[in-house]
């Protein structure tokens, strides 16, 4: 069964110091005084115009193995193939930052406020993460509470698009999660509308199974450093 | 002169209200269009540029000096036609068909006017064609493309193949950018540039025009 949730958006705005680093400012400069408005703005903005929402739907392996294989495009090895048949359990998902925040940026632009119209990009981009973050916390909690607390476990998100899993697998993760219920929709080339939108799924099993080498070959053309973050983040993490 | 000087200053700390004042009083003061532009406005951006790619300032102080920089070409806009003031280039830019992502594209239309650029920003989920029709219409030099999927990259191509099927390959150049793209993707469809982030593709149109940077 689908579970929709609002998101306190207090738990999910971030702080200044990941904003400043969003903007590409290094954590070891004195960030000026005009600079610290623009972000304080940016985020006065958010919490008074964003509608965070987020989707839950747990999906058995059988049927996950059909929407992950999506359009037959994904990379023939890759990761998230191997990490998904470990699990324990599996959650589609789907968070949004809601219609009005891409509007407000685009206006802002228009408006040739660029410092504002990026400062609020960075805030709503980090707050769709940070959704994310508390939607693996929430699964993880929940399946500790259902399945027995098994201390080593964690859940993480995966994404269409990254990991060898191929964008187009989008169309059958909306097919199954129908992410419309929370505003979300996907057009022909497989983006999302809202913008600041995050689709995926929750894999919950022992740590060690989230654990791969980075080598695969879309990994050399990858700028994406998330995945060696984390992995880094869950050997490290006490989990007692 | 006194007053460029503190145009460009000005633009360089961001304070748009203040380069507003004085790119009118300049005005007033008989200045020509094109040295209120030149040596105040595009001035300063240039030392922005310089100050960005020295990792000196960062990419807030940039837009606060692009926003500065455009309140100054307001006041400056309906003069500069009169005068008929020659830009460094027209450049025609958008996120290519299907993608609707655009602050990278929006990011290089700033930084190319910055630097003295006519740019038209057809916007996103630009069709192959209309990329080719606008720059013949409007003899645009140069072709500039984003995209952030790798499902829409491929329209970048079609692109260059309009080009080259209507003998315009010496005529329009193109540059390419977006998280999915590599150098390697641009020489692999033929673009004749690829532009890492939108500062780079100052340099990588400019390299384009043969205007030394």
């Amino acid at each position: 069964m689908a579970e929709i949730l609002d998101i306190e958006i207090k738990k999910i705005i971030p702080g200044r110091s990941d904003i400043f680093k969003d903007q590409g400012i290094p954590a070891d400069v004195d960030i000026k005084e005009n600079i610290a408005h623009l972000g304080d703005k940016a985020q006065r903005i958010f919490q008074q115009i964003s509608n965070p929402r987020m989707l839950l739907k747990e999906i058995e392996k059988e049927t996950f193995k059909n929407v992950f294989e999506g359009e037959g495009k994904n990379e023939h090895y890759n990761p998230v193939m191997e990490i998904y048949q470990n699990a324990d359990k599996l959650s589609l998902f789907a968070v949004t930052m809601g219609e009005t925040v891409s509007r407000e940026i685009e206006e802002l632009f228009k408006a040739n406020d660029f410092p504002l119209g990026s400062m609020l990009d960075s805030v709503a981009s980090l707050a769709a993460e940070k959704s994310v973050r508390l939607l693996e916390n929430k699964f993880e909690n929940q399946c500790k509470e259902k399945y027995a607390n098994k201390e080593e476990h964690v859940a993480l998100g995966y994404s269409p698009g990254y990991c060898g899993w191929h964008i187009s697998g989008q169309k059958k993760l909306f097919e199954y999660l129908n992410p419309f219920e929370i505003g979300v929709k996907l057009n022909e080339s497989y983006l999302m509308t809202p913008l600041k939108s995050v689709t995926g799924v929750l894999i919950y099993g022992h740590k060690n199974i989230h654990l791969f080498d980075a080598g695969y070959e879309f990994c050399s053309f990858c700028r994406d450093q998330t995945c060696i973050e984390r992995m880094k983040k869950i050997q490290s993490r006490n989990l007692s | 002169m006194e007053i460029l000087k503190n145009i460009s200053n000005l633009l360089v700390k961001g304070e748009d209200e203040e380069v507003l004042k004085l790119t009118s009083e300049a005005i007033q003061n008989n200045l020509s269009a094109e040295e209120i532009l030149n040596d105040g406005l595009i001035a300063g951006m240039n030392i922005v540029g310089e100050l960005f790619r020295k990792h000196e300032i960062f990419l807030p102080e940039v837009l606060l000096a692009a926003k500065a920089m455009y309140a100054g070409m307001e006041q400056l806009k309906p003069l500069l036609i009169k005068e008929g003031v020659p830009t460094l280039g027209k450049v025609v830019i958008g996120t290519v068909h299907g993608d609707l992502h655009d602050l990278g594209k929006n990011l290089v239309g700033i930084m190319l006017k910055g630097a003295g650029f006519e740019v038209i920003d057809l916007g996103k989920n630009v069709l192959p064609k209309d990329f080719v029709d606008t720059a013949e219409k409007e003899g645009a030099n140069v072709i500039g493309m984003s995209a952030l999927l790798t499902t829409t990259m491929s329209a970048m191509k079609e692109v260059v193949n309009i080009i080259e099927e209507r003998g315009l390959k010496n005529k329009i150049k193109t540059v390419i950018g977006g998280a999915p793209i590599t150098a390697e993707y641009a020489a692999e469809i033929g673009a004749d540039s690829y532009a890492f982030d939108a500062g780079k593709s100052v340099y990588c149109v400019k390299q384009l025009l043969g205007i030394s940077a």
